[in-house]
């Protein structure tokens, strides 16, 4: 399994998400806390780059759930970006692409705000 | 609530098929746990098709939850049940039968689930609920076709006296879904 790592850049007033690993079970509650903290920070505009991701579980589609909510209504939004094909076919299966914004081009993604 | 569209994705490999993309057009999802349609979710790690069901819900768009794996536990896990008294309260007395208390209870924190190493894992259970409701909130849903007497998914079927609900059962109830319990 490959090592689970998190990083983040400030552009503006969107912070970019670099998540690479596994997203899964044991991994979620690092994003969790990722996105939780900048929500801590007053920054709600949030890419979630998934290009390094090449699993994700209903766990860490359930971080993405729980956190639209508190983003939108912060006047900010969570926008995924890359996400591999297996990765946005578990998007399709639990609806989340008609929900989430999905992004091909990180300049995009950044503009969807 | 705000709610936003998917974009095209510039990747034409990415795109969803234009006939995948059509069967969702103008329908309303329906929720359906996923161990129903045969996905190993349940807590063993087993799933428990239900072929006459699906046969029945042909042509509908479903979307498969598991509200414990959304709530981040993983499979397989330990068997989970819902215990009298608010998340914290230590492991179950020896008086709490497990299924005295249910989904219900679990929302307003008046009681918790525990797994069967003695592990509370209530925090879980009540985000996995929030998760599906807001699921079909988001996606309006007005149905869901979910595991009977599950400690998360059972409409009216679990628990002593087998007529309480489990936790997402009862968060998409009060989120005005209609719950079908599935034997």
């Amino acid at each position: 399994m490959p090592d689970f790592q998190i990083s983040q850049e400030a552009a503006d007033d969107v912070v970019i998400v670099r998540v690479r690993g596994f997203l899964d079970a044991h991994t979620f509650e690092q994003l969790e806390e990722s996105i939780s903290g900048n929500f801590r920070d007053d920054r709600f505009k949030i890419v979630v780059d998934l290009s390094g991701v090449g699993y994700i579980s209903s766990a860490g589609a359930g971080v993405f759930i729980g956190a639209l909510s508190e983003a939108q209504e912060n006047g900010g939004d969570i926008v995924l970006l890359k996400p591999a094909p297996s990765v946005l076919e578990v998007f399709e299966l639990l609806g989340l692409t008609q929900i989430f914004t999905i992004e091909d081009e990180e300049e995009e993604a950044k503009d969807s705000f | 609530m705000k709610r936003k569209r998917r974009r095209t994705l510039s990747d034409g490999g990415r795109r969803l098929s234009s006939e995948r993309e059509g069967t969702r057009r103008g329908r309303v999802p329906v929720l359906i746990s996923a161990c129903l349609i045969g996905l190993p979710t349940r807590f063993d790690g087993g799933g428990r098709l239900r072929a006459e069901l699906l046969e029945s819900l042909a042509g509908e768009w479903l979307v498969p939850v598991c509200p414990e794996q959304l709530g981040g536990l993983p499979t397989p896990r330990a068997a989970q049940d819902i215990f009298p008294g608010g998340p914290g309260a230590g492991s179950p007395a020896p008086a709490d039968a497990p299924g005295s208390a249910g989904g219900e209870e679990v929302l307003d924190g008046s009681a918790r689930v525990v797994n069967r190493d003695g592990v509370d894992v209530t925090e879980a259970f009540v985000r996995g609920a929030r998760s599906v409701a807001e699921l079909a909130e988001r996606l309006g849903a007005r149905r869901a076709y979910l595991a009977a007497r599950s400690p998360s998914c059972a409409a009216a079927s679990y628990g002593v006296g087998a007529r309480l609900s489990g936790v997402a059962a009862a968060a998409l109830a009060r989120s005005g879904v209609e719950v079908i319990d599935v034997e």
